[in-house]
């Protein structure tokens, strides 16, 4: 009904002219309406209003980052979603590697399990790849098991098969169900004991240092 | 009794305050103000303090109520309705909507007499109540910020921090419980809570129901594992009164929300009261109830919307009370009901007077508790519980603030708290306009990170407001960026944008930074004269790896570089237990691995290490101004380019030995691979430095590198490591006893090495000299053949091939054999016959490549004609007759060792190659 309104709406036609094409009342239309913009009522009307501040804002905001960095963060117990930047630097040289434009290299998503592992770069339960579509930068991983632990590496799919990781992501905990799988048990017994001088889970965030791997 | 019932709202906006007026978001302020946060406070004065609910209040809302601009204009707000109010006396006809007009009329001068009672200042309203043990006040995260979504601990910490400054600065007091935006939590938030003096929060119930390990009830509060403890929402209990369809504000008899004044005059009419553009808003004026699942809608009766409130509110008891006694007397239990504040009064218009009953009923015996004073009574007896990543949103994790609508913020606000890191790690001590601009930039980020944005992106409707304030944020915060990067910060543009907002305008010298960053930053890190270099080296073989000369080449050099008074930086390849940063004689070393160590493949192995390289190099070069690059062969070709890209540095390279010269020719794809790498290697840098004629030559040949880029310095020995150790095992009674004439060579049993000429030598020498005996050191793929051959030829008494032999037997048998041999096919340099020399021991060489270049025949030593068994015969018989031979020859290696081959006369040299390109002071701050 409401999409009707706006339709007859948009062709110009008045309130009352749409009250009597689709026999209903000035009234009950005007109702739909106000629902409606209520909603909406935030969307448009901006370019009228006064100059904000005396420094143009321009709102323009970068599409990418000069940045190495895979990010990754859990919608829920089964979809976790990535997004990545790339410096130029790296870019450069992986394509430097591999002796190919970069735009000609595939790219891919490899996703490890690594659920109670300390992981070395070979060593995942099990792992998924997923190959991107050139100038992607993001994308909703979906189908994980929930309550494991993961880990993401973007990278070049080789000619010869293996694969090249060019970036890797921190680990991610999917959460767990109700009445789902349970892991921690133990780990959360021996941290209560203090027997542990940190938990044996993975907390989502740690000290960002700009200067990492300085010592 | 220890079965409970508790209440909690929430009440946030987020900050829609604009310096200039009438921006329609400000008027949900103003709404939320009249119609829930005073009619709150009516609830508050007419109640006793034997029931006490917690208020959690938001910072941007504290903010927005204390402002000044806020204040004024909301007056002027009320004032304009009460003057819509009196036309609409005359307007409404209606006896019924005239009831609803006078009432409303009561009410806004009642709202206006409140309002102005608190001397327009709400906060010392609730400040009052608060004082009056009338209300438990708490308080969110600075902008009400989704925290599991916040990536670094100083992000979340800045908006646990902010959050419970600024409930500080209004209240005067630290609150203990703190409402987490939208019931958000993932691991390690509580850590960050609990260091910073919070004591509880709430999640939802299902957060409860995903404990690990189980539990039972779901009632009763539990700690998270750093010690927080987590209220869970009675969410039966909560939905009586949110649920759009079966909760209470959908009753028939309560008033119709989406029916204004504001939509049902003629323009003319409402003009003055709507928005000045034209635009209709709501003005407040709802006249009429929901009256059914019809549009035909009927007037308001405030009276029956009342009554049918106190029905409501018997009808919550009751359920309270159900629950209560279902909870048992077990274990403490508390049934909590938790909702936004604004529902009560904005969208529930008559919630605020069922909340008023509720509290003041005396028909129950309900027992009301605070979380506060529950944790007093009974915290003993909670159970620790890992908790997982949940929210009281839509299938209670995070797709309302996280799908395609919205994902794309994230990228943002996490750079921008990257940003911050590092804006106020670098700008120590910041002059007071530089600190002005900091803190600017951290309130950018914060009024960014405002759940609020991706809510309404995810409502799809009317996200145009949300999005532009994002980007207005984001583009702001670079603009700013950009200024502090170019210490060009315009005072007058920051006192723009501080105005545009006036958020925490009273935060003053934030920080944000790690401890990692200032100790590192504390480090002195002076250079040490003027004309010294900081030079950063790139190796993959350094000590204790060693798989060719290069390694021990590359740490002599080194650590003679600094004694020349040069810092020397070496980034190499990590090596099991060993430190990831050592100083080592002076040097600092730096071992990294690739993200794929064990790569199947050599080439990408070298790929990953490269880039591992190139990530510590860019940090390093964030802190150390170095004057130049200086990279050892191909392996590190790839990290060598992109450092000099990002560094912009001149790059040097030491090309130790090619592919072509160790395969005689490229053969296959793999060495084709490396030969190009090699090449871009010469390429990209500004000079090359070579160890011998013979590998310029080969150079100019192979890759057409230009002579005069190239420069010639020896490899060096260090004399002072062949001095005599303490013999321990005369190793001499093994191969034919001490009278023997015993020939020692040693390196990679390989074939270009020419071991296999050695021994046909061998065997041309058994018959005639059966005492000159070999023993060549070494392990490599050839071994186990040339040890076959030496059977098959029955030269089991005259050749032995010792395998490995640890440092200090090498020595000895440099020192103690009686000449030493290197029948090599290709050696670029040949590093061990200068250790030969160094040991005063007669030097045999091929005269090939670089061993050729380095003895003079008959001077320092004696040359053979490679791959000749005749030649090599010829010169040992030499050696074996003429005792005086040996003397002369060897006096003059001792010399040469110590002139050319001194490992101090090369750092020179290299320091020289080196600094050809240093930069002029002037450059300064210039990298």
């Amino acid at each position: 009904m409401v999409e009707k309104i706006l339709a007859l709406k948009n062709k110009g036609y008045t309130i009352k002219q749409i009250a009597e094409e689709m026999d209903s009342t000035v009234g009950k239309i005007q109702y739909r309406l106000r629902k409606l913009q209520k909603l909406d009522r935030t969307s448009s009307f901006k370019k009228n209003q006064l100059p904000e501040t005396r420094v143009h804002i321009s709102r323009k905001i970068p599409s990418t980052y000069e940045m190495d960095r895979l990010a990754l963060l859990p919608q829920g117990p089964h979809t976790v979603y990535a997004y990545w930047d790339l410096k130029t630097i790296t870019s450069n040289m992986v394509a430097h590697h591999f002796r190919k434009p970069w735009s000609d290299l595939n790219k891919q998503l490899r996703v490890y399990d690594i659920s109670d592992l300390h992981f070395n770069g070979h060593n995942s339960h099990w792992y998924f790849d997923i190959s991107l579509p050139e100038m992607t930068d993001n994308w909703f991983i979906n189908n994980l098991e929930d309550n494991r632990t993961f880990i993401v590496d973007f990278g070049i799919q080789c000619e010869c098969s293996g694969f090249f990781t060019v970036l890797r992501s921190a680990p991610i905990e999917t959460p767990r169900t109700a009445g789902g799988s349970m892991r921690h048990n133990e780990a959360v017994d021996r941290w209560k004991s203090g027997a542990q001088k940190s938990p044996e889970w993975y907390e989502q965030f740690s000290t960002y240092s700009i200067y990492s791997l300085l010592k | 009794m220890n079965s409970y019932f508790s209440l909690v709202l929430h009440a946030h906006l987020p900050f829609v305050l604009h310096r200039e007026p009438d921006r329609l978001e400000e008027r949900w302020l103003f709404e939320a103000v009249s119609e829930t946060y005073i009619p709150l406070l009516w609830g508050l004065e007419s109640c006793s303090s034997e029931v006490k609910y917690t208020l959690s209040l938001s910072p941007p809302l504290l903010e927005m109520l204390a402002s000044n601009t806020f204040q004024e204009r909301y007056l002027a707000h009320i004032r304009n309705t009460q003057e819509l109010l009196l036309k609409e006396r005359d307007f409404v006809k209606e006896p019924e909507e005239s009831r609803v007009v006078e009432f409303y009329i009561e009410r806004f001068k009642k709202i206006k007499e409140t309002f102005l009672e608190w001397n327009c200042d709400l906060i010392s309203a609730y400040r009052y109540f608060m004082t009056q043990d009338k209300v438990e006040g708490i308080t969110s995260s600075a902008t009400h910020a989704i925290l599991p979504y916040i990536q670094t601990e100083q992000g979340i910490r800045a908006q646990i921090k902010d959050g419970l400054k600024c409930f500080e600065h209004h209240f005067g007091f630290k609150p203990d419980g703190f409402w987490l935006p939208e019931c958000a939590f993932s691991p390690g938030i509580d850590k960050v809570l609990y260091e910073d003096g919070v004591r509880y929060v709430f999640v939802d119930e299902d957060t409860i129901r995903k404990l690990d390990p189980e539990s039972q009830r779901k009632n009763t509060p539990v700690f998270s594992p750093h010690g927080i403890v987590l209220f869970p929402r009675c969410v039966s209990t909560s939905k009586k009164v949110w649920d759009a369809r079966t909760g209470y504000p959908g009753d028939y008899e309560y008033r119709e929300f989406y029916r204004d004044v504001g939509y049902g005059r003629d323009h003319d009419y409402i003009a003055p009261y709507i928005h000045p553009d034209g635009i209709r808003v709501d003005t407040g004026l709802k006249y009429y109830r929901i009256t059914g699942d019809t549009e035909a809608k009927e007037t308001y009766i405030r009276e029956k919307a009342i009554r049918k409130a106190e029905q409501h509110c018997e009808d919550f008891l009751h359920t309270v009370s159900e629950r209560i006694k279902e909870c048992g007397t077990d274990s403490a239990s508390v049934t909590l009901a938790a909702f936004d504040a604004e529902l009560f009064g904005h969208w529930w218009f008559e919630g605020p007077e069922w909340l008023q009953m509720l509290m003041k009923s005396e028909k129950t015996n309900i027992p009301w508790i605070t979380p506060k004073e529950f944790i007093k009574r009974h915290y003993q007896e909670l159970q620790t519980h890992h908790t997982c990543f949940s929210t009281w949103g839509r299938n209670g994790y995070g797709e309302v603030w996280l799908n395609e609508s919205n994902a794309w913020i994230y990228r943002h606000l996490h750079a921008m708290e990257h940003e911050l890191v590092k804006q106020m790690t670098i700008h120590k001590n910041p002059a007071p306009l530089t600190q002005r601009a900091l803190d600017q930039l951290k309130r950018e980020w914060l009024l960014a990170t405002s759940s609020d944005w991706s809510f309404i992106m995810d409502q799809q409707s009317a996200s145009d407001y949300a999005v532009s304030r994002l980007k207005e944020h984001i583009s702001v915060f670079n603009e700013l960026v950009k200024e502090l990067n170019d210490k060009r910060v315009f005072e007058s543009d920051l006192q723009d944008y501080e105005e545009r907002y006036p958020f925490l305008h009273w935060q003053k010298g934030s920080s944000f930074s790690s401890r990692h960053d200032e100790y590192i930053l504390s480090k002195p890190n002076d250079r040490t004269g003027e004309k010294n270099l900081n030079i950063l080296m790139l190796s993959w073989e350094f000590p204790p790896m060693v798989v060719g000369g290069l390694s021990r080449h590359v740490f002599d050099l080194s650590r003679t570089l600094v004694k020349q008074g040069h810092q020397v930086y070496v980034i190499t390849c990590a090596v099991d237990g060993y430190p990831d940063y050592e100083i080592n004689q002076g040097v600092h070393v730096f071992r990294v691995s690739g993200k794929q160590p064990h790569h199947d493949d050599f080439y990408h192995w070298a790929g990953s290490l490269n880039i591992a390289i190139s990530e510590l190099g860019s940090q390093l070069g964030e802190q150390i101004t170095f004057d130049c690059i200086h990279a050892h062969d191909w392996i590190v070709s790839v990290a060598a380019k992109g450092l000099k890209q990002r560094l912009k540095i001149p790059l040097y390279s030491t090309i130790h030995a090619t592919e072509y010269g160790r395969n005689k020719g490229i053969h296959n794809d793999q060495q084709a691979e490396i030969h190009h790498k090699e090449w871009e290697l010469m390429y990209e840098s500004r000079h090359i430095i070579v160890c011998s004629e013979y590998m310029k030559r080969d150079l100019i040949e192979v890759f057409q590198v230009p002579r005069d880029k190239m420069t010639i310095i020896p490899n060096g020995v260090e004399s002072d490591l062949f001095k005599t150790g303490n013999q321990i095992v005369d190793w001499k009674t093994n191969f034919g006893g001490r009278s023997c004439f015993h020939v020692f060579s040693l390196g990679r049993m390989v074939p270009e090495k020419g071991f296999l000429t050695l021994i046909e030598a061998s065997a041309l020498l058994k018959n005639v000299y059966p005492d000159i005996k070999f023993i060549i050191a070494g392990k490599g793929p050839m071994l186990e053949e040339y040890r076959n051959k030496v059977r098959h030829r029955g030269l089991e008494d005259q050749v032995f091939f010792i395998g490995f032999v640890s440092d200090e037997e090498r020595n000895n048998y440099l020192h103690e054999s009686d000449a030493v041999i290197f029948p090599s096919h290709y050696e670029p340099f040949g590093i061990v016959a200068l250790e030969g020399m160094a040991a005063g021991t007669p030097v045999i060489v091929s005269d090939t490549g670089g061993l050729g270049d380095i003895i003079e025949h008959d001077v320092n030593g004696l040359k053979v004609y490679p791959g000749n068994p005749q030649s090599i015969r010829d010169q040992i018989i030499r050696l074996y007759k003429d005792a005086g031979l040996s003397f002369r020859i060897c006096k003059q290696a001792q010399e040469d060792v110590h002139t050319k081959y001194s490992w101090e006369d090369i750092s020179i040299k290299t320091g020289e190659v080196l600094a050809s390109d240093k930069k002029k002071p002037t450059m300064a701050g210039v990298k």
